[in-house]
C-alpha cells in the first residue's frame, strides 16, 4: 500500500469517527426539541447544533480527501506531490477539529470582539470555527490542491477525471476564503455566505463527489474510463448549468433584489432533471451487472447515493423551491428535512461506498460479505428516511399553522410549536434518530472488524 | 395563496418529481427486462405525472411563469429516460462496458 493510501485510510477512519460525533450531537439536538431543559446550564442547544452541522462538514470533507488520496496513486502511477505535507497536515487537521470542538463545548461564546472571532468562534452558521481554525482548513485545502495538481504535473499526464478534479481545486480553495471576512450588513454578509454554503458545498463538492464516484464505479463495476468520463462531463455541465444559479433560491428573503426570485426559482426547478438521468444510469448498472459484485456494500451505497440524491435533492427540494411556496416553508423543519436527505444522498452514501472499497483492498478481501453491512445499511437508511419523513410532517405543520394561517407572529410561532402534528414529527424524529444511531454503531463495528475475524472451518471427523 | 392551496401545491410539486422517478425506474426496468409489465408501470407513472402537472397548471395559484415551467418540466421528464437509455446503450456498445 502506498503512502497516499495509508493517508487515505487515516482520513477515512477520521471521517467515520467524526460521523459518530455528528450523529451523537444530532441526537442530542433532537432531545432538546422534546425537553428544552435538557442539559440546562451545561450545554446549550445551539452548541449541540453547531457540533452537529460543523462535524457534518468535516466528516464529509475528510471522507472526500480520503477517497482522493486513495485513488490518486492509481490514477497517476506515483505518490502525490507533497505527500509529506499532507501527512503532517492530517494530524494538524484532526487536532484542530478536536480543539475547536472542545472550545465549542467548554467556552461556547465570548464578547463581540476580534479576539472572540480569532480564538473562540465566528458565529456564522457552518463556519463557526474561529479564524485560527479557518486558516488551518484553508491551508489543508491548499495542500490538498497541491497534492492533486502537483502530482499531475509530476506525472506529466492527466486523465479526464483528474483534469476535472484539478480545475475544481481552484473554486474549492478560493470559495472557502469567504469564511473569513466580518461584514456588518447582514444582507451583504448572507449574500456572500451563501457562496460559501451553496457554491462551495453544493457545487464544488458536487463535482468532487462526481469525480470520486466515477473512480469508484470504474473500480467497482470495471466500467470503461471513457464511459464514466463521458458521464462526468455531462454531470459537470449540468451542475454548472443549473447548480450555480440555483444559488438564487437562497436569496429569496435576505434583502436581495426581486430578480433573484425568478432566477433562483427557475434554475432550482431545473436541478431535479439531471438527477433523473442519474437514477436511470444507476438502474442500468444494477440491471446489467445483475447486482453481482465482489463488494456489495460499496455497490449498494453507490445505488443509495443515486436514489438518495434524487429523493432528497429532487423531490424534497422541488416541493419548496418555487418562491411562492418557499415564502411559507423556508427556515422551517421542512427545509431541515430536505437538507438532511439531500446531504445524505449526495455525499454521505458516496463516502461510505469508498470506505468499503478501500477496506476491501487494504484487507485483501476477495469479497465483502456478512450480515453486518446489511444491518448498518438498513438501520442507517431506514433511520434517515424516518427522520426526514418526521421532519417533513413537523415542517409542513409549521409552515401551515405558523406561517400560512398565523402570519408568522410570535403567537403563531408558539401555536405552531405546540401543534400536535409538529410534536408528532419531533418525537418520531427522535425515535428514528435512535435507529440511525444504532446503524452508525453497527457500521463502525462492521468497518472495524470486517475480514479480521478468524474464519472457523469445520474439520472432518477422523475415520474410525 | 390560501393555506390549503399552499400545502396542496407543494404536495403536487413533490409528487410530480416522485412520479418522474417512478417513470424513470419503470422505463429502465422495462428496457432491461424487456417486460411489458414494467412498460405499463412506467406508462402509469408518467400518466400520474401528466395529470399532476395538469392539476398544477389548471387549479393552483402558481403564477403563469411557474405554470409554464411545470409544463415544460413535465415534457422534459418524458424524454430524459429514453435519451439516457439510448446514450448508455450507445456508449456501452461502442466502447465496451469494461475497461
Amino acid at each position: 500500500m502506498s503512502r497516499s493510501q495509508g493517508l487515505a485510510v487515516k482520513y477515512l477512519a477520521a471521517a467515520v469517527l467524526f460521523f459518530g460525533v455528528m450523529t451523537a450531537s444530532g441526537l442530542m439536538s433532537a432531545v432538546y426539541y422534546i425537553d428544552p431543559n435538557f442539559l440546562f446550564g451545561l450545554l446549550h442547544f445551539s452548541t449541540a447544533k453547531m457540533l452537529h452541522i460543523d462535524t457534518m462538514i468535516i466528516w464529509l470533507l475528510m471522507g472526500f480527501m480520503g477517497a482522493v488520496y486513495w485513488f490518486l496513486p492509481e490514477e497517476f502511477g506515483c505518490e502525490p506531490a507533497g505527500i509529506w505535507a499532507a501527512e503532517l497536515l492530517f494530524w494538524v487537521f484532526v487536532a484542530a477539529v478536536l480543539v475547536v470542538a472542545a472550545i465549542f463545548v467548554f467556552v461556547q461564546w465570548g464578547p463581540g470582539t476580534e479576539t472572540t472571532l480569532w480564538l473562540f468562534q465566528q458565529g456564522r452558521k457552518y463556519v463557526e470555527a474561529p479564524r485560527w481554525a479557518a486558516v488551518g482548513v484553508a491551508l489543508v485545502m491548499l495542500v490538498f490542491a497541491w497534492n492533486v495538481v502537483g502530482t499531475a504535473v509530476r506525472a506529466k499526464r492527466i486523465t479526464g477525471i483528474m483534469a476535472v478534479m484539478s480545475v475544481n481545486m481552484v473554486p474549492l480553495v478560493l470559495l472557502y476564503l469567504i469564511a473569513f471576512p466580518k461584514i456588518d450588513n447582514m444582507a451583504v454578509d448572507l449574500y456572500w455566505w451563501w457562496w460559501l454554503v451553496h457554491l462551495w458545498v453544493e457545487a464544488t463538492w458536487e463535482i468532487l463527489i462526481g469525480c470520486i464516484m466515477a473512480l469508484a464505479v470504474m473500480k467497482l463495476l470495471d466500467t470503461s474510463r471513457k464511459i464514466v468520463e463521458g458521464w462526468l462531463y455531462i454531470e459537470v455541465g449540468l451542475v454548472l448549468g443549473t447548480g450555480i444559479l440555483g444559488l438564487g433560491h437562497h436569496y429569496f428573503w435576505i434583502g436581495t433584489p426581486d430578480y433573484w426570485l425568478g432566477i433562483g426559482g427557475l434554475f432550482s426547478a431545473l436541478e431535479p432533471l439531471p438527477l433523473l438521468g442519474m437514477v436511470v444510469h444507476a438502474i442500468y448498472d444494477a440491471g446489467v451487472h445483475r447486482m453481482k459484485t465482489t463488494n456489495r456494500p460499496a455497490f449498494y451505497w453507490t445505488l443509495a447515493e443515486a436514489f438518495g440524491n434524487f429523493l432528497g435533492g429532487g423531490v424534497f427540494g422541488f416541493m419548496i423551491t418555487l418562491p411562492q411556496l418557499n415564502l411559507f416553508a423556508h427556515g422551517t423543519q421542512w427545509t431541515v428535512s430536505h437538507g438532511h436527505f439531500a446531504f445524505w444522498g449526495a455525499y454521505a452514501c458516496g463516502v461510505l461506498a469508498v470506505c468499503y472499497i478501500a477496506l476491501q483492498e487494504r484487507r485483501r478481501l476477495a469479497a465483502v460479505e456478512g450480515p453486518g453491512w446489511i444491518w448498518a445499511f438498513i438501520l442507517l437508511n431506514g433511520g434517515l428516511i424516518g427522520m426526514v419523513g418526521s421532519l417533513l410532517v413537523a415542517g409542513m405543520a409549521q409552515a401551515f399553522f405558523e406561517r400560512a394561517i398565523g402570519g408568522s407572529t410570535l403567537d403563531a410561532f408558539i401555536a405552531g410549536q405546540e401543534n400536535a402534528w409538529f410534536q408528532l414529527g419531533i418525537y418520531t424524529r427522535f425515535g428514528f434518530g435512535l435507529m440511525f444511531s444504532a446503524g452508525y454503531v453497527v457500521l463502525a463495528w462492521n468497518l472495524l472488524t470486517l475480514g479480521r475475524r478468524r474464519v472457523v472451518v469445520a474439520q472432518p471427523l477422523p475415520a474410525e | 395563496m390560501t393555506p390549503g392551496a399552499f400545502l396542496a401545491t407543494s404536495g403536487l410539486l413533490g409528487l410530480m418529481v416522485l412520479a418522474a422517478g417512478a417513470y424513470g425506474l419503470g422505463y429502465t426496468a422495462s428496457q432491461l427486462k424487456r417486460s411489458r409489465r414494467w412498460a405499463l408501470a412506467a406508462a402509469a407513472a408518467y400518466a400520474v405525472l401528466a395529470i399532476d402537472a395538469a392539476v398544477l397548471i389548471a387549479a393552483t395559484p402558481l403564477t403563469p411563469g411557474w405554470k409554464i415551467l411545470v409544463g415544460a418540466s413535465a415534457l422534459a421528464y418524458l424524454g430524459i429516460p429514453p435519451l439516457t437509455w439510448r446514450y448508455l446503450q450507445r456508449t456501452h456498445d461502442q466502447k465496451g462496458a469494461h475497461a
